[in-house]
């Protein structure tokens, strides 16, 4: 029991990094702006200024907390329990992306980040059923796989 | 906009590429079972030597760099679920190219990320 609130308290700090690091590059992507002409000075320069930005470099942070986090969720659980979660990413920025960044999301877009969530859900929820037809041991919850195997 | 659409495919192809070699190679690593510094340091010494894990992780930088390059121009709200193509791609993955059989469920949950991501396009 201990462990799957641990399990689950991981799973939603992957989400709340990967939410927040994805506004904070955003909002420094807008400040750096487009390339505009392709050669190796311009994307060198380009570059350059990415990479000193602080709110990109504050997102990547975030990110790279992310990513570490991930991949220890991924050796530890079924990646259809980390998949399901990463699902309510698609929502949960559109939402930030509104409030934080004030991007105006018209209806049609909630509509696609809605429909997309919905997608994923049903393709793990299907991949979820398979794997537990195949492994029925241990399907009540994201249990470490060593407690699969026994 | 068509460049806008190489861009996405070119993400989604990494992105995908980069979760299939990372949970391959986080297998053969092991799990992270303690947060003791010994152990961590062993682990971190098994990924680093890894090849499908280091193959992974420039996958994964490739797709960063093209969705730094998209956000620069284009909302969040219109990149982020335009990668959730990635979906779509690992379904025609794992039948085409490693001859899974997908089931009717997983079928129409791509169809429904498909429509939203066309969705998304519009406006």
């Amino acid at each position: 029991m201990r462990t799957e609130i641990k399990n689950y308290t991981v799973l939603a700090l992957v989400v709340v990094l990967q939410v927040i690091g994805n506004v904070f590059l955003s909002r420094g992507m807008r400040s750096v702006g487009s390339i505009d002409r392709i050669s190796l000075a311009t994307v060198y320069a380009y570059g350059l200024r990415t990479a000193g930005n602080p709110w990109v470099l504050l997102g990547f942070g975030l990110l790279v907390a992310f990513f570490a986090l991930y991949l220890a969720a991924l050796s530890r659980l079924d990646l259809s329990y980390v998949l399901p979660m990463t699902a309510s990413t698609y929502v949960l920025t559109a939402f930030s992306a509104w409030l934080i960044l004030g991007e105006s999301v018209s209806p049609t877009r909630w509509a696609g980040t809605l429909a997309v969530t919905i997608g994923i859900v049903l393709i793990t929820d299907s991949e979820l059923r398979k794997s537990t037809q195949l492994n029925p041991v241990g399907s009540g919850g994201p249990v470490e796989k060593c407690e699969d195997a026994t | 906009m068509t460049m806008t659409w190489i861009l996405v495919l070119s993400l989604v192809t990494a992105d995908s590429a980069g979760n299939v070699l990372l949970t391959r190679g986080m297998k053969q690593v092991g799990e992270v079972h303690t947060l003791e510094a010994r152990h961590l340091l062993q682990i971190a010494r098994r990924a680093l030597v890894n090849p499908w894990l280091g193959l992974g992780v420039v996958c994964m930088a490739c797709s960063f760099f093209l969705f730094l390059t998209l956000l620069s121009g284009r909302d969040l709200s219109f990149v982020l679920p335009a990668t959730a193509l990635a979906y779509v791609m690992s379904v025609l993955g794992a039948k085409y190219i490693l001859k899974e059989t997908v089931s009717a469920s997983r079928w129409i949950g791509t169809l429904i990320i498909c429509a939203g991501v066309a969705l998304i396009a519009i406006k």
